[in-house]
Formats: structure tokens, sequence, C-alpha cells
């Protein structure tokens, strides 16, 4: 049993007399562990796809396990659990809480979850130990995003979805955050599903998931992922 | 602007309806209250004027001690500029509805006042030929004008006419103490209709001398009523006056120089009527006199003959048993001895019975006798009746042999003869003639000869007719023998059968002689018994008749017993009745002495009064709630300069930031479209629009509310107290302008002003997401020690809370403002309705139940004989003489007069009894003392004065007097200036004068239930004699001031609701600005795993902070905004509390966290609401 299973997944948006399938039988599955990209061009269905992972959005049709359990069809409190407890999110504004520092944005995350990291050891992990106390606004676009990434890892989730992390950074500071991503993958054994539409950064997933018009279109595998700093693109 | 523009602008009033809405809604909140509590006063006042000016309300009124006559009304009509006259007549008396006494709420009889009502007038005013004649016009409500003298019309107030007053209902009216007949020709009126008078404003109806003193209704009834031939007063209407407006100060002094005119003419007609009426008057009196010995000389027979029957009937009543005794005796005698008569009789009766059983008895054997000898009889007449017949046998048997041989000798002997001349024929020759004779005969004897003959020859003839006859002729001769014989024998047996008879015959007539005897004996038997039966019947007969007379007599006797029975026993109803027709006679005769003795007294009192006849001259001032609808409405005025403005204010701050917010937020779109190339205003026009479609939908349903809706409310609150025409409803110009104008400024300058700063900013850094105001540090995180100990969550909130300091403002200004709102205007109420417990209550500081007013001032040395019995009643518990007089004060600092009654008590030293002197500032208490004068707070701080200053005061001479001030004093209905006697006389230069007395009366008696009669009797009873001519009590003022306060308290209602109104919108329009641009942080927030519940404390707790703060500064604000309602509220005359009841804070407090608990609420179901997928997507 994978860890992730998606079993003919519909969602359907109503748009007056119209009806429009977001994602139109959508079935794959992910293994523990594994670095994922869902890859498509816009409109694919790839960012349903991740919320609906992620629990902020429902299906309506079909089933989604994690770890065996199936959470559509669970309440809004069960929801709010699972995200809690099991997922990590990355934008691609990062939303960080402009009010809070660096720090406290990660507290913010740790607060509610039951085995937490230590704040700082993940902001020192993600090369922020420094600027632990600066605002969001005192912090670059990258540095931004690598907070994020340590409120998301510091709940200690066992899937950490990515929505397009590097979407509004320039090529480096994109590459950094793809490596450090890659690195947690590696290091910790968590799920990681990537959603881009940039090609050029399947090497480095474990598996690639194609998606076309609401239907995946290919999945790969790929036994020897490359290293995110020999990509180029 | 393009279309797309307009577009846009209306799309997004529908994608932000709510906002829209609450602008509009709090924009027209605003201007209706603002405008609505500004207009009430003007429409109050407009609607007064316009019904003076309708019903003509008079100027002027005149009223006469001794009554005004036709020349008097001439006169006052040529009094130069007075328009028109019209002189009344009225009396007051007490009110029965239906025949039952009607009781005013405390407990006092109703008294009425019956005006005159002119029908000519009345014509003239409906029929239009003279519409300004009739003054004080009582227009029709419902029903119709009386037409007849026993019909009248009622007044409208709903306060102030008992509910009895319904059309159809008859009242009756009556005086406690005399016959109001002396008055009036009719004293009962049906109930025709119902009417309103402008002189009649307010519930308030004035005094009286009847019942407790104070008027408790009026009615109209048709002049012909009224006996008086003169009018008791008139009013008087002055051309011209119409063009002022009533309670302006210019009407006052254009009246009041007509009033001295008035007063000029009445010396010289009360001069001429009291000469008129000292000649007039006596003559009437003595008239009166002799009616009333008349009167008594007619009614003395009729009572005579009453007391009679009383006679009667009292002896009736005392030996009416004895009598019936004796009655039952005499019976029991008579008919004792009547029945033993009766018994007697009836004893011989039975004895003449047993005669007549034993006589019958003899009669019947007597009876039976003759009848066996009757059977006897009839034996023997059988006997011979046998013997009769044998014998008439025997008879006829021997007749019929003698006749059977008469016969045959006959025979014998014709044969003899035929055959003797046949023979001489045969032997002599025969001639045909004898033969034929012969033949004649044989054919009679021998028919068969004569047959066997016929044919032969006459000699053939004879020959053989003596052949034949010849042998016959031989058998008949033995024949005769045989014959004769027989006729022996039958006569033998006749014989024997004769004696027989005779035998028989003598038989019977013994035994017919033997009946006969027993037949007499029978007879007499019968007749004997006869006789005896007549006597018994004749003794029955007798003996009934005089049992049944008997039983009459009796019937007789009984019934005459029984009527003297009932008569006794009816004998004291009777008597009672008796003597109660004997006392209606003799009242009757009493009322008929007393109406004519009250007319000679009447005349009498006239007649004294002469000396001191006088005209009272009143003008509009006096007339019963003129006044007091001017303080309503300047009340309701004062009201709403503070409140309306402040609540607007908030209104308006709340608006002018949801604005500027909107166009904050909207700067994406701005950029958009200044890239696009449109131009700054076509820009700004979007918010511009968007916010003048909000406030002028606001300010129109803000205007029309206001216009209607509130002074409909108020008007109907105050409909109980005034009765006035519907209110005429206006807009008042400036507010209207003033209000419309700041809500576009609060709308569209903010949209303006807002649009215009984006606008200068590059359209790219528009586009642009907008740096999010970076996080800061505050001022707190420096206090390290206090910082690390705070929770995370508290850093948050704190960081929070000071980093958006405009919303922080934002929310908080508008907390406090509902807070402020709402406690100002619960203190208000409370303030409000507290005045007359402050002023009269039991801690307050009038502590007197009742104020006397003297006729004339009471003389000290030779006080009058009613005075000194109100020094010695019972019921009084404490009284003093105190001079009161209605002064001008005038201000030193400026130009402002107030009324002010200067109070000098008899004696100082005892003031404090009757009224509670507090220091204004310490509450200490303050004695009144010859250095200075002791003056109200209110005044101190109108004047401007303060102790040891001096106060300047102008008396009705004229002459102005300054006053040096002792103390200042708690004080909140009317200004009073209170001086010692001594320095009164000091200051003035003249003795005070003391034509007041305040009493207190006895607690015991006053604090029962009595207290209203108690009331009632001790004003009814001083206002009967001549020193006291008025009666005025504390309870009737509070309850009058009460029922202003309480209109004036639907504003403050009115406020209260406005203010909770207000504060939802305020509050729910804050959290759904809030909502709205934490959008994102809120769902990274639940992204992140936070439940609905943490969300929503992570949310609150900073707007919970923010309600508190917003509650601290409400309650102070509020408690200023209280402060300054207060002083601006208040009319001259009034000083409100200035304290807020300590309970108005936790209210006004759990009033507006139960506001925010509901904005809350709202706030989070709209944040459960929230679309993470959608939020998080991308930068808006």
């Amino acid at each position: 049993m994978s860890f992730i299973e998606l079993e003919q997944v519909y969602k359907r948006y109503k748009m007056g007399e119209v009806t429009i399938n977001a994602l139109d039988g959508t079935t794959f599955s992910v293994e523990q562990g594994e670095l994922c990209i869902i890859l498509g061009p816009s409109g694919a269905g790839k960012t349903t796809v991740l919320n609906i992972l992620g629990g902020i959005d429902a299906c309506n049709d079909g089933k989604v396990r994690i770890n065996g359990s199936l959470i559509n069809g669970l309440d809004k409190k069960r929801l709010a659990k699972y995200r809690r407890q099991s997922v990590g999110f990355v934008f691609q504004f990062y939303n960080l809480v402009a009010n809070l520092t660096a720090l406290e944005n990660v507290e913010l995350a740790t607060q509610i979850s039951e085995k937490p990291l230590d704040p700082i050891v993940m902001l020192r992990n993600v090369g922020l130990g420094d600027r632990m106390n600066n605002f969001p606004s005192q912090l670059s676009g990258g540095e931004q995003q690598r907070v994020s990434i340590a409120r998301a890892l510091a709940k200690n989730p066992s899937l950490l979805l990515c929505d397009e992390p590097t979407g509004a950074l320039d090529y480096k500071t994109g590459k950094q955050i793809l490596s450090l991503l890659q690195q947690t993958s590696i290091e910790t054994g968590m799920t990681v599903i990537i959603v881009t539409h940039n090609t050029a950064l399947t090497p480095m997933a474990d598996r690639v998931i194609t998606m076309r018009n609401g239907r995946v279109s290919r999945i790969a595998v790929n036994d020897t992922p490359l290293n995110v700093e020999d990509l180029e693109w | 602007m393009t279309r797309s523009l307009l577009k846009d602008t209306f799309r997004s009033i529908r994608k932000t309806f709510s906002r829209f809405v609450a602008i509009a809604a709090i924009i027209a909140l605003g201007v209706s209250l603002f405008i609505g509590i500004k207009a009430t006063g003007p429409d109050l006042i407009k609607t007064a004027e316009g019904y003076f000016s309708d019903d003509r309300l008079m100027d002027l009124r005149v009223q006469s001690s001794i009554g005004l006559d036709e020349n008097d009304i001439a006169s006052l009509r040529a009094v130069t500029g007075v328009e028109s006259v019209m002189p009344v007549k009225f009396a007051d008396a007490l009110v029965k509805v239906n025949g039952e006494a009607e009781n005013d709420i405390d407990g006092t009889r109703i008294s009425t006042r019956l005006y005159s009502l002119d029908p000519e007038l009345l014509g003239g005013r409906l029929g239009g030929s003279d519409k300004a004649s009739f003054l004080n016009f009582p227009e029709l409500v419902s029903g119709r004008y009386p037409s007849s003298a026993g019909e009248c019309v009622v007044d409208a107030s709903a306060l102030s006419t008992p509910e009895s007053y319904q059309p159809g209902n008859v009242i009756s009216v009556e005086l406690e103490d005399s016959d109001i007949s002396a008055v009036l020709n009719t004293t009962e009126f049906v109930i025709v209709g119902v009417i309103r008078t402008p002189y009649y404003l307010s519930f308030e109806r004035g005094n009286t001398n009847v019942g407790s003193g104070k008027l408790g209704t009026f009615i109209y009834v048709p002049l012909e009523n009224f006996k008086a031939d003169y009018y008791t007063e008139a009013y008087i209407r002055i051309a011209g006056s119409d063009s002022f407006d009533p309670y302006s100060e210019e009407y006052t002094e254009f009246i009041s120089q007509y009033a001295s005119s008035v007063r000029e003419l009445a010396n010289e007609r009360v001069a001429f009527r009291v000469s008129e009426l000292a000649r007039s008057l006596p003559e009437l009196i003595r008239s009166g006199e002799a009616a009333i010995e008349s009167a008594r000389a007619g009614a003395d027979s009729q009572l005579s003959e009453l007391v009679e029957t009383i006679d009667t009937l009292r002896n009736l009543v005392a030996n009416g048993q004895t009598m019936i005794a004796q009655a039952q005796a005499e019976i029991d005698a008579k008919f004792g001895q009547a029945q033993d008569q009766l018994d007697s009789s009836s004893a011989a009766y039975q004895n003449a019975i047993a005669t007549y059983q034993s006589n019958y008895n003899t009669w019947l054997a007597n009876k039976s006798l003759y009848e066996s000898k009757m059977a006897e009889w009839n034996t023997q007449s059988a006997n011979l009746a046998a013997k009769q017949q044998e014998y008439n046998l025997k008879k006829a048997q021997y007749d019929q042999a003698e006749s059977t041989l008469n016969a045959t000798k006959d025979l014998f002997e014709q044969s003899r003869s035929v055959l003797a001349q046949l023979q001489q024929m045969q032997q002599n020759s025969l001639r045909n003639e004898d033969l034929s004779s012969v033949l004649g005969v044989i054919q009679v004897l021998y028919p068969d000869l004569f047959s066997s003959i016929s044919g032969l020859t006459s000699t053939g003839m004879v020959s053989y007719a003596i052949a034949t006859i010849t042998p016959m002729l031989d058998g008949y001769a033995a024949q005769i023998a045989s014959q004769e014989q027989d006729l022996e024998n039958a006569r033998t047996a006749l014989k024997t059968a004769e004696v027989e008879l005779s035998a028989a015959q003598v038989a019977l007539n013994a035994a017919k002689d033997e009946l006969d005897a027993n037949k007499a004996a029978l007879d007499s038997a019968e007749a004997t018994l006869n006789s005896v039966y007549s006597q018994i019947t004749g003794q029955s007969t007798q003996l009934s008749s005089g049992r049944l007379e008997l039983a009459l007599e009796k019937i007789q006797a009984e019934s005459q017993l029984n009527t003297l029975k009932s008569e006794v026993a009816n004998a004291p109803a009777n008597l009672e009745k008796a003597e109660t027709a004997y006392n209606e006679a003799l009242e009757s005769l009493n009322n008929g002495i007393s109406q004519i003795s009250e007319q000679v007294a009447a005349a009498e009192a006239t007649y004294n009064m002469l000396p001191n006849a006088k005209w009272y001259v009143y003008d509009r001032d006096d007339t019963p709630g003129y006044r007091s609808l001017e303080t309503t409405a300047q009340n309701m005025e004062a009201l709403a300069d503070i409140f309306p403005v402040f609540f607007f204010l908030v209104a308006a701050f709340v608006c002018l930031s949801t604005m500027n917010r909107m166009v904050k937020d909207d700067r994406g779109a701005i950029g958009t479209y200044r890239a696009l190339g449109y131009g700054t205003l076509a820009i700004a026009s979007k918010y511009i629009i968007y916010s003048a479609v909000a406030g002028f939908i606001g300010s129109a349903v803000g205007m029309a509310g206001g216009m209607f809706l509130f002074p409909w409310a108020i008007s109907t609150a105050y409909s109980v107290m005034y009765t006035i025409p519907p209110l005429r409803y206006s807009l008042p110009m400036v507010p209207s302008v003033l209000s419309v104008v700041v809500s576009f400024i609060c709308t569209v300058g903010a949209a303006a002003y807002s649009a215009s700063t984006e606008l200068r900013s590059s359209p790219a850094a528009l586009m642009r997401p907008k740096a999010p105001k970076p996080g800061k540090r505050v001022l707190l995180e420096r206090a390290g020690a206090l910082w690390s100990r705070m929770s995370f969550s508290s850093k948050v909130t704190v960081r929070n809370l000071m980093r958006n300091k405009k919303r922080l403002i934002m929310t908080v200004v508008g907390i406090a403002g509902c807070m402020s709102l709402m406690l100002a205007s619960i203190g208000t109420f409370y303030s409000i309705s507290s005045l007359m417990d402050d002023q009269f209550g039991e801690d307050g500081i009038s502590m007197y139940d009742v104020t006397f007013v003297f006729t004339s001032p009471v003389k000290l040395d030779d006080p009058s004989p009613d005075f000194i019995a109100m020094t010695e009643d019972s019921r009084i518990s404490s009284l003093m003489l105190t001079s009161m007089k209605s002064v001008t004060g005038r201000s030193d600092h400026s130009k402002k007069t107030e009324d002010v009654y200067l109070f000098v008590p008899e004696n100082a030293s005892a003031l404090n009894v009757f009224i509670n002197l507090r220091d204004a500032d310490t509450g200490a208490r303050v004695e009144l003392n010859d250095s200075g004068a002791v003056i109200t707070e209110k005044y101190a701080s109108d004047m401007g004065v303060s102790v040891g200053e001096s106060v300047t005061v102008e008396l009705p001479d004229g002459n102005t007097y300054s006053i040096p001030v002792a103390a200042v004093v708690e004080n909140y209905t009317f200004h009073y200036i209170y001086m010692s006697q001594a320095l009164y006389e000091r200051i003035v230069g003249a003795k005070a004068e003391f034509s007041y007395a305040v009493a207190k009366l006895d607690p015991v008696l006053s604090g029962t239930d009595g207290v209203a009669s108690l009331r009632s009797d001790i004003a009814s009873e001083y206002l009967k004699g001549e020193t006291v001519g008025g009666v005025s009590y504390t309870a009737d003022t509070v309850r009058s001031f009460n029922e202003i306060i309480r209109i004036v308290n639907i504003v403050v209602i009115i406020f209260i609701l406005a203010a909770a109104a207000l504060s939802i919108i305020i509050l729910y329009n804050l959290s759904n600005i809030s909502l709205l641009e934490r959008y994102r942080e809120l769902a990274s927030l639940k992204v992140l795993g936070f439940s609905d519940r943490e969300v929503n404390r992570y949310i609150f707790r900073e707007n919970n902070i923010m309600t508190f703060i917003g509650i601290a500064a409400g309650a102070y604000i509020g408690t200023v905004l209280h402060r300054m309602i207060m002083v601006y509220a208040e009319v001259d005359a009034v000083m409100f509390s200035r304290e807020i009841p300590w309970w108005s804070y936790p209210a006004s407090i759990l009033l507006t966290i139960i506001f925010s608990l509901i904005s809350e609420l709202i706030m989070s179901r709209k944040m459960k609401e929230i679309n993470m997928a959608e939020s998080l997507k991308s930068v808006e």
C-alpha cells in the first residue's frame, strides 16, 4: 500500500450552467519518503490535487488515502487536526504573518502541533540562524520562503506540500529552496510533493506525475534522481 | 467615466453589499436622529401656534369677583386694539356619571367646570358667517355639539377626562354643601360629543373652589342653563396678535400694553358695578327672606297629616301584639258557646231519628197485614167473577130457550092463520087479490113451498098449500110443547146460579171491609212516619245551617284577626315609610329654603365683597398648560443639541474610516485603471459614486425617518398630556442641510480624499502588492522582563494591536462611541426621571406637603379665625408663614434675566423643617441668617455668582436691589433666594408680607391610604373660608412635572434605542472590515491547522481588548457627555442631577459586550467559511 493513494478523484466546479471538471478521475499513488513532482500546464488541476491532499479543499468523488486512512469526507474539525498533525504547506507567496518575526512565525505552527521540532533548530537548518528575530518585511523573498519551509517542517509533518515554491523567486534562490526540500526529503524521509509547471525540475524527483485537463497523463518513476545542484534551467 | 467603470462601481456595491448597507444605515440613523429630535420641538410649537390661531385662543382673560354685565363687556369692546370680546358664564361642580360619583386618581371627587356655549356664536363659527368671535373655540373631535339644554360636550384629554365620559352617558352635577340648582336650570347632561380647546392645552385644569381645589374636567353646556344674569369672565383677543409667535418675547410685550389698558378700565367699571349692586342686592336679600317664610307656611299641613299617621303606626307597633291576643280570646269564647248549642241540637236530632225508626217498623208490620188481606180479597173477587160467569151462562141458556119457544109459537100462529085463510078461500071463492097476499106471506114463511107452488093454479095452490101446511101445523104444536119443557129446565138452573152468585158477592164484600180497615191502619202509620220524617229533615237543615253559619262567622272573625296581625307586622315598615315621607317633605322644604337662602347668602357675600370687588386680568401665561407645552418643546430641543450631534459624529467617523479603508483595499484596481489610462477623476468617481449613493440613500431615509418617525413617536407619547390637533410635520432647514452636508463629507469626502491620496502613487506601485505593513517591536518589548513573561499569543495580540493603529483607533472609537452613547442616554433617563425625587423625594429638598395661598397677607397681630384654625389643626403637623415673590433676577455679568422666587420665611430657623438647605458643594447643612441670602445652585451658576458676591433682583415695583450671597444650596426645580425677615427689611426697606404658608401634614395621617381624602378635606375646608385663596399640593406638582418628564424620557428612550442600533451597526461594520483585511492571515492560520475555535480566539482576543479599551474610553466619554447633556438640556427652571447612577455603567457595559458578542458571532460564522484554497493562491 502506497503512502498516498488517489483513486478516481473528481473535482467539479459549477459555473452557471456549465460544469467544469478540475479533476476528472485523477488516479495515482506516491510512496512514503518520495519526492514527487506534479507537473502540468496552468489549469491542469495540479494545485487542486495539492489542496485536496492538504485537506484545504474537498473532492466531489473518489478516494484519497493518506497513510492508509481516507481523508475525503472528514468533517471540518478532523480536517483541521489532519492539517495540524500531518501536513506542512509551502506556498508560492510564503503567507507569513507579517506581524510576527521569523521565529514567531515558526512558533505559530509549533504552538499547535503535538510533536513539534525546535523552531530555532529549524531556522538554523534553513540557514536563518542569525535572522530569527527579523520580521518578514525585513527578509528577502528566498529568506521568507525558507521561513515558510521552516514553519511547515517545524510541525514535523509526514507530508510536505509545496505549491510552486520557487514561482516568485529568482533562479538562484529557487535552487536553494529546492535543494532544501530535496535535502529534507532525503534526510528525514518525509514525503514531499512539489507542484510546478517547470519541466526542468523533473530530474530531481523520485516520481513525476504529469497532469493534463484534470487527468494524470503520465507517471514516471525516477530511480536515480539528480541532485538539485546539478540541475540547470 | 466609461460604462465598464460604472459597471464596476455598481458591481462593487453588490459585492460589498453589507458594507454599503452599513454605511447607508449609519448615515440614516445619524441623520434621522439628529433631524428627528431637532424637528420635534419646533413641530410641537408650530402645531400649537396653528391651533391658537385657528381656534382663536384668547390673548387676555378678565375675571371679575362680582361678575361682568353687558356694560362691562361693551366697555371692554371699546378698548383700543381689542378685536373681539367673548363673555362666558361658568360654574364649578362635582360630577356624577350615570349616578355614580367619579373619583380622581388620588381618591378625591372629580370636579368639573361647566362653560356656557352660546348657540349664536357657535352658529356663526360653524356657519362661517362669523369665524372670529368665538374665542377659545371648542373644536369637535367626535360626536356633535349640544342642541338642547340637557346636553353637553366633554373634553378630549386622555389624562384628565375620566373613562366614563363616554357619549351617551349622563353627567350630573352637584355641590357638596349647597344646591347647584341655585346656579343652573338643568343639572343633568347627556354627553353628545367630545371637544378640545386651545385654552386647555394639556391635562392641567387649574384650580377651583369646589372639591379638592383642583379642577378635574370641563364641559360645555348651552348658555340657557345658567341662571346668572351676569358673566363670569370674558375672553379678549387683540387685533394683530396672530402676527407674533405666541411664545415670543415680542408677543408678551405686545399683549402687556393691552393688559394695562384693560386694568385701567377695571377701576372705573368695578366702581360702577359696585354701586349698582349695592342698590340691587339688599332688595334681592329681602325678597328671598320673604320667599322662605311663605314656603314654610305652605308645607305645614302636609307635615301635620304625616305626623298623625306616624302616631297611629307607632301605637300599632307598641300595642299590636296585645291587640292580637285580645281578638283571639274573643273569637275563642264566642265560638265555644255556639258549638255547645249546636251539639245539643244534634242530640235532639238523633232522638227524632230513633222515633222515626220505630214508627217505620210499625208501618212495615201494618203493611204486611194489609197485603195478606188484599190477597184474600183478591181470592174472593175471583170467586165472584166465576159465579157471575156461570150465572151469565145460565141466563143465556134460558134466554135462548125462551126465544126459540117464542119463534116456534109465532110460526105456528102464522101457519095457522095462513091455513085458515087458505081454507077460507078454498071454501069460499077464490079471489086473486087474497091469494096474492097469502102468497106473499107463504113466500116469506115457506120459500120452498112457494117455489113448488108457483106453477100451479090458484086452486092448486091453495089445495097444495093446505095440504102441506096442515101437517106442519101439528109439527109445530109438538115442537112447542118440548120447547116449553126446555125453558122450564133453564129457569131452574138460572135460579141456582143466581143464589150462588149472591153468596159470593157477600163473601167479597166482607173481605173488602176487612181490607179497608187494614188500609186505614196502614195509612195512619204512614202519616205518623211522614210527620216524624219531616221533623227530622227540619232538624237536619237547622243543624247544617247552624254549622255553616258558625263556620262563616269564624272565618270572618279570623280574617279580621289576620288583618290586624298583618297590620301589626307591617307597622314598623310603614312607620319608616311615613317617617321617610315626613323627612323628605321636611327636606324638600329645607332644600327650597336653603336654595333661596343660598341665593340670599350669595347675594350677601357678594354684597360684603363689594368693597373688595376686583377685576383679574390674565394673559395666556395663566392658561393651564400654555407654558408647559413650551417647556416640553424646549426640553426636547435642548436634548437634541448634544446627544444627536455626538451620535452623528460617531456615525460620521465610522463612515469616514470605512470609506477610507475601502479605497485603500482597492489599490490594485486603482492601479489597473491607471495603467489602462483612466484619468484620476474617472477613477476617483468610482468611489465617489459608491459613497454618494450610500450617503444619498442614507440621508434620504434618515430625513424621512427624522421628519416623520421621531416626531410621530414623540407626539404619540405627548398626546397623552397635550390635547392638540395632529402634529404639523416640518423639515428643519438648518439641521437638515447640516446633517446632509456632514454625511456627504464623511462618505463622499472621505472617498474622494482617500482616492486622491492613493492616486498619487504610480500605477506600478499601486499594482504591486502593497508592502505589508512591517511588523514592529512594540514599546512593551523593551520592558524585557514583562515581555518575556507574556505568553506567545498575548505577545502576538499586543503586537497585532499596536501594528495596525488605525484599526485600533477606529474600533476603539466606535466602541467608545456606542458605550458612551448608551451610558449617556441611560444616565440621562435616570437623571431626568429622578428630578422630582431629588427635589421632593424622601431625601429631597422640598419637604412640605402643601402650600396655602392667602387672599391677603396674614396680619400677625390680628390673624383671621381661619388662620388660627389652621395653626391649631391636628392634621397639619407644622405650618410656617412665608413671603414668596416672583422677581426678576439680573445677572451682573450678562444681560441674562431669570425669574426667581424671593422666599422669606416667618421664622428663619424653622426653614430647615420645610426645606433642606444643603451646601451645593459640601452637602453640609446651611442655616439661614441675617448676614446674607441663601441662593440655589442653578441660579448661582446661571447668574455667575458665588458666596461672598451679591445678586441683583428687580421687584415688581420696579426697584432693583442687590442682595449679598451667604451660601449656595442644592436645588433642582425653580430658583430661590431665601432671605431672613431682618435681611429683607434691611435691603428692601419694608416689612415682608406673608401671603403664603407651607405646611407638612401629619405623617401618620398622610402616610395612610386616607392621604388623598385628607388632602381634599383640608383643601375644601379652607377654601370655603375667605382667608385661603388657593391650596397647592406638592404631590400634584410632582405629578404634573412627572408627566412632562415622561414625555422627555420618550426622547431619551429613543436615544437609547438609537444608540443600541448604532452600536450593532458599527460593531458589525468593524468586524466586517477587519475580516476583509485579515482574510489571508486567517486563511494561513487555518492552513497551519488552527481549528475554528483557535482562529476565533486569535482574532477575538484582539477584538476583546479593543472592546475593553473602547468601553473604558466610552465610560469616561459617556460621563462627560452625560454631564454636557444635562447642563445643556436643562431649561431655566430646573437642574438635573449631574450624577450617573452606578448601575448604568454595568448596564451599558453589558449591552456593549452583548452587541460585540453578536458581531463576533456573525464574524466567526464568516470566518468558518473562509476558502483557504482560494485565498492563498496568489496575492490579490
